[in-house]
Parts: C-alpha cells; sequence; structure tokens
C-alpha cells in the first residue's frame, strides 16, 4: 500500500537521537512532538480538571442533580433535570424537523436533471452553513418569534421564546450539515447502482426506497448523530430564543405547554450570567463544571458514535 | 402504486423547493434589512452613543486582530500535528483521537475553561490574547484535517522518487510536503477563521466587552470590541428604529466578512464538482 507519505516509514523509532553509534538529532521532529505533546497534555489536564473539580458536585448531589428540577443556587441545591431535559428536546425536535427536509430535499436534488441548477442549490445551501450562529439568533429573535407569537395566538396560545422556537431555529442551522452530507452518499449510491436500478424498470421512487435508502442508512444516521451534536453544543442562537425560565418540567402543564413556554437548556445556563456569579461559591462553580462535563461527555458520544457507525468514511 | 411513486416524487421537489426557498428568503432578508445603513462611514466611524449613531470601525478590528492571533497560534500547532501524524506511525491513532475529541467540544465549554484558567487563575482579566488562545484551539482540528487529507491526496510518486533520491524525513517534509501543503493549508486556514470570526461562544467570557475599548496596548486587562458579541448584545437591547437597522448592517457585514474569507474553499468546492461532473458526462456519453 503505498499512498504518498503513508507508506511505512523506514524510521520506526520515535525519538531517534542515536543513530550509527552517533548523537543525531532532528529540531523539526524533537519541535513538533514537543508542540503536539504540550497541546495534548494541555487538553488532558483541562479534562482532569473538569473531572477533578466537578466530582465535589457529584459527591454532594448525587443523583439527585440529574433526577430533581430545583436549580436554587442561593439556596444552594442544584437538580439540573429541567436543564438536561430542555437541551434533548430541543436537539430530538429541531432533528424531527429538519430530517424529512433534508432526506427528501437532498433526493429531490439528486434527481435534478438540470447541472447548472443542481450545483446552484448545492452551493446555495452549503453557504448557510457559514452564516454565524449569532446571526441566526438575531433572525430568530426579530422575525422568528414575532411571527410564532402571531400564529399561536391565533389559536388562542401564547408563546413567543420557548423551547419550540429554539427547536424550529436549530433544525434552520443544522439543516446545511445534514442536507450535504445526505447529498454526498446519495449521489454515491446512485452513481453505483442507477444504470442497474433503470435496466431492471424500477421507478425512482422504488430504487430510493429499496436501494439508496438503507444502504444510505450508515450515513443518514451518523449525519443525524452529528446534527445532534451540533444542536445540544450550540449556545448563542438558543439563548436567545430560548426564554431562560429555570426549573420548569412537563408535568407541570403537559408536554404543549412546555413546548410553547420558555425552557432553559445547558448551554444557555453556561452562557448566562451564573458564571460571573459563580465566581465567589465553590459549590456553584462545581456544580457548572459538572454540567459542562456532561455536555462534553454527551458531545463526544455522539461524535464516536457517529465514528462507529460511519466506520471511520465521514 | 405508480400514481403513489409520482406523488412522492412531486412532495420531494416541493421539500427542495421550501428549502431553496428557505435559503434565499435567509439572505434576501439579510440583505434588504442591511443594505440601507451600510456604507463606507458605517465601516469606518467608531460606534457612539451604544449603538444608535456611529459605525463599527473596532468592532471591525477587535474581529480581525482575535482571529489573527488564533492564526499565529494555530499554524504552528496544526503543522506539528500534521508532522507526526506524517513521520511517526505510532502517533496516528491518538492523534486522530485526540483531534477528533476537541472538535466535539462544544464552544461553550472552551469559553468556560477559558475564563477559569485565564480570568480567575492567571488573573488576565478579560484579554484579547485569551481570545485568540481559546479560537487557535477551536481551529487547529479543522485545519489539521485539512492538512492530513491535503497529504492523503498527493501522488505516492512523488514521496518514492524524493526517498530513492536518499531524502531523510526532515529534508521530504521542508522540501517536498510543505510547499505542496500550501493549497490545502490556506483553503483550511481561511475556512475554520470564517468559523472563527463568527463565534461569539468563547469570546463571551474571556475576550470581548461592549463598550470602551479602543485598540489594545499589552496583554492583562486589555479587551477588544467585536462584532458577534456586539451584535449578540444589540440584540437583546435594541428596540429603537435607528439601533435596529444597525443591528442589521452589523450581521450582514459579519456575514460577508464570513464568506469573502470562506470563498477559497467554495471556489475549489465549485471548481472540483464541476470536475466531477464533466467526468460524470464523459461517461455517461461514452
Amino acid at each position: 500500500m503505498a499512498i504518498s507519505g503513508f507508506a511505512k516509514t523506514q524510521n520506526s523509532e520515535i525519538f531517534y537521537l542515536f543513530r550509527d553509534g552517533r548523537f543525531k538529532v532532528s529540531a523539526t521532529r524533537l519541535m513538533s512532538i514537543a508542540i503536539v505533546g504540550f497541546v495534548t497534555l494541555i487538553s488532558l489536564s483541562a479534562f482532569i480538571f473538569l473531572i477533578w473539580k466537578s466530582s465535589d458536585a457529584l459527591m454532594r448531589e448525587g443523583l439527585s442533580f440529574f433526577s430533581t428540577a430545583n436549580w436554587h443556587f442561593r439556596d444552594h441545591s442544584y437538580g439540573a433535570l429541567a436543564l438536561f431535559l430542555g437541551t434533548v428536546v430541543t436537539a430530538v425536535f429541531s432533528l424531527l424537523i429538519c430530517a424529512p427536509f433534508s432526506l427528501f430535499g437532498a433526493w429531490a436534488l439528486q434527481n435534478l436533471r438540470s447541472e447548472k441548477l443542481r450545483l446552484s442549490i448545492e452551493a446555495l445551501v452549503t453557504l448557510m452553513a457559514s452564516v454565524p450562529s449569532v446571526v441566526y439568533g438575531l433572525l430568530g429573535i426579530l422575525l422568528l418569534r414575532p411571527a410564532l407569537l402571531q400564529t399561536f395566538s391565533f389559536y388562542g396560545m401564547e408563546t413567543g421564546g420557548g423551547l419550540l422556537t429554539a427547536s424550529i431555529l436549530l433544525s434552520i442551522m443544522i439543516l446545511p450539515t445534514l442536507f450535504s452530507l445526505q447529498l454526498e452518499s446519495f449521489s454515491k449510491l446512485s452513481k453505483k447502482y442507477q444504470e442497474q436500478a433503470l435496466s431492471l424498470g424500477l421507478s425512482r421512487t422504488k430504487f430510493f426506497w429499496s436501494i439508496v435508502f438503507p444502504l444510505g442508512l450508515p450515513a443518514i444516521l451518523s449525519s443525524f448523530a452529528l446534527g445532534f451534536g451540533r444542536a445540544a453544543g450550540e449556545t448563542v442562537a438558543v439563548f436567545l430564543v430560548i426564554g431562560r425560565l429555570d426549573n420548569k418540567l412537563p408535568t407541570e402543564g403537559g408536554w404543549i405547554d412546555y413546548l410553547l413556554n420558555a425552557g432553559q437548556s445547558i448551554t444557555t445556563k453556561l452562557g448566562g450570567p451564573e458564571i460571573f456569579i459563580s465566581y465567589q461559591s465553590p459549590q456553584h462553580e462545581s456544580a457548572l463544571l459538572l454540567l459542562a462535563l456532561c455536555l462534553v461527555l454527551m458531545s463526544i458520544g455522539t461524535s464516536s458514535l457517529l465514528l462507529t457507525i460511519s466506520k471511520g468514511k465521514v | 402504486m405508480a400514481l403513489l411513486a409520482v406523488l412522492f416524487h412531486r412532495f420531494c421537489q416541493l421539500i427542495l423547493f421550501l428549502t431553496v426557498f428557505l435559503a434565499l428568503s435567509l439572505f434576501s432578508i439579510l440583505i434588504i434589512r442591511g443594505m440601507p445603513s451600510l456604507n463606507l462611514s458605517f465601516i469606518m466611524d467608531p460606534m457612539a452613543n451604544a449603538g444608535l449613531s456611529g459605525g463599527v470601525r473596532y468592532q471591525i478590528l477587535g474581529s480581525l486582530m482575535l482571529i489573527l492571533s488564533a492564526a499565529i497560534f494555530a499554524t504552528p500547532v496544526a503543522l506539528s500535528f500534521c508532522y507526526c501524524f506524517q513521520n511517526i506511525p505510532q502517533f496516528r491513532k491518538p492523534l486522530i483521537t485526540v483531534l477528533y475529541a476537541l472538535n466535539s467540544v462544544p464552544s461553550i465549554v472552551l469559553g468556560f475553561l477559558a475564563f477559569l484558567l485565564f480570568a480567575v487563575y492567571l488573573n488576565w482579566g478579560k484579554s484579547w490574547l485569551a481570545g485568540g488562545l481559546i479560537l487557535a484551539i477551536m481551529v487547529t482540528p479543522s485545519l489539521s484535517f485539512f492538512l492530513i487529507d491535503g497529504l492523503r491526496a498527493l501522488p505516492s510518486t512523488y514521496s518514492e522518487t524524493a526517498k530513492s533520491l536518499g531524502l531523510s524525513a526532515d529534508d521530504r517534509w521542508w522540501k517536498l510536503y510543505v510547499p505542496l501543503l500550501v493549497k490545502p493549508y490556506l483553503t483550511g486556514l481561511f475556512l475554520s477563521l470564517g468559523r472563527a470570526a463568527g463565534e461569539t461562544a468563547p469570546i463571551l467570557f474571556v475576550a470581548s466587552v461592549f463598550y470602551g475599548a479602543t485598540l489594545p496596548s499589552g496583554i492583562k486587562d486589555n479587551p477588544v470590541l467585536s462584532l458577534p458579541y456586539h451584535i449578540f448584545q444589540l440584540s437583546q437591547e435594541a428596540y429603537q428604529p435607528e439601533a435596529l437597522d444597525r443591528l442589521w448592517s452589523s450581521a450582514l457585514l459579519i456575514v460577508l466578512i464570513v464568506l469573502v474569507l470562506q470563498a477559497p474553499y467554495y471556489y475549489f468546492f465549485w471548481n472540483r464538482n464541476r470536475k466531477g461532473s464533466k467526468h460524470a458526462k464523459l461517461k455517461l456519453t461514452r
């Protein structure tokens, strides 16, 4: 296997200081190993710091950190169920809203005959990915929130900033990622199987449901995992529209009420002013760091899930 | 059954139409609302009256400064990652794991950790350098992936020839790979810098303030203004029409900056697609 520089290198020792009985130092190699080691050390120590500091809150709160929803930092009670639920609900709902658009939209784009149109639409959707999240937040707070308020007040329900608004905004934000990943897998599969399918007389719909969808399922699932990670880690846009109301659970007034009303997620809690407040209280800081640790574990989990599903092909 | 198939096809086309409509309306709203007060004096003037009048001069300069320092810090790190990946086979798997893990850490967590490190323990206060460093950590994984992919795309004959001529690993690195990696390096750098330029969460606590900073003169307690933070703060508070106009203009401006930075990536992306489709056409006609 001779792939450019990836073919087996001759010198397998990591630090080849001594060669042919002489002392030999490669400055480039030492320097790059030092830099890489430094960066890896810093990130590892940051992770260990996170675990070490947050273990305090975990010890004190125990399982009630994950199972109760009473976050009152002045009384030193930290129960983060509402935050976890907010993160998961917004991410899952945004995926549910986004999935049909990306899936069927990408399939329709793959089937367009005009090549110019196809490339321009692809470029347009990809351009959506480079709009910064704060601009999406601005669009959400100035356009989406009033629009939803109007729509739902017609039915006699009050909403505005809330979990539903955040989910819709997130679904727009993750659309380009999902769309381009799925389009890539569809175009690969189409190229591979289209001639056989056409010669067997399959319709395009039959082709999609019997060949492209089942064979592309790993890519589709991994794009969903990526989208979930993005949606769960997004801060600024969600911060502006979610309403940031603490300790709200669906048990109080049902799921519809929960979705329409203001809520809170892990990232918006971390993005809020509590970081500055926590400066005086180690318990508070430790609880916030535990939240951050959970967020990191969640996103590393989704990204490793992505790697296992797609077997490193992404 | 045939009717169902046709219906599904039309349904997909409708969905695609809606998606394109969404994308077009997003960009046209930005342009229509942002264009009227976007002019040269808006770009050149400093802010006055808390965003009601004046422009965004120091916000632009601050953002540029942040991403420039991020580029300066990220370049040697990404190059070293690429070097170790290339020359030390034992390091490949752990390096990829580290890069993936770094890539998937949410930006707000990086911001929080940077706040604890720089502002609390090192007692820097808000500092532009802390923002640059944390943005460099965000930029590093994607830049390294670009470099590694660029290395993988080189034809194998190059390195085979170099090896047969007896060049050592370091000679090959400096005289063969580094000159050939310039294009993927620049593409990846500008793409990830564009992403970093629009990030608010990491610089929220450590680097940026809303008002009262010009160009920094030192490291400690020297924050900068920055465009995303400006939009973030104003969008929570501004409901006067003049302020809203300026807010939309700043949003359009940051989108334009990001698009200009990412233009090389899109150019190559477009070209690659065109080349691929040409070959596909040749195959079809034959």
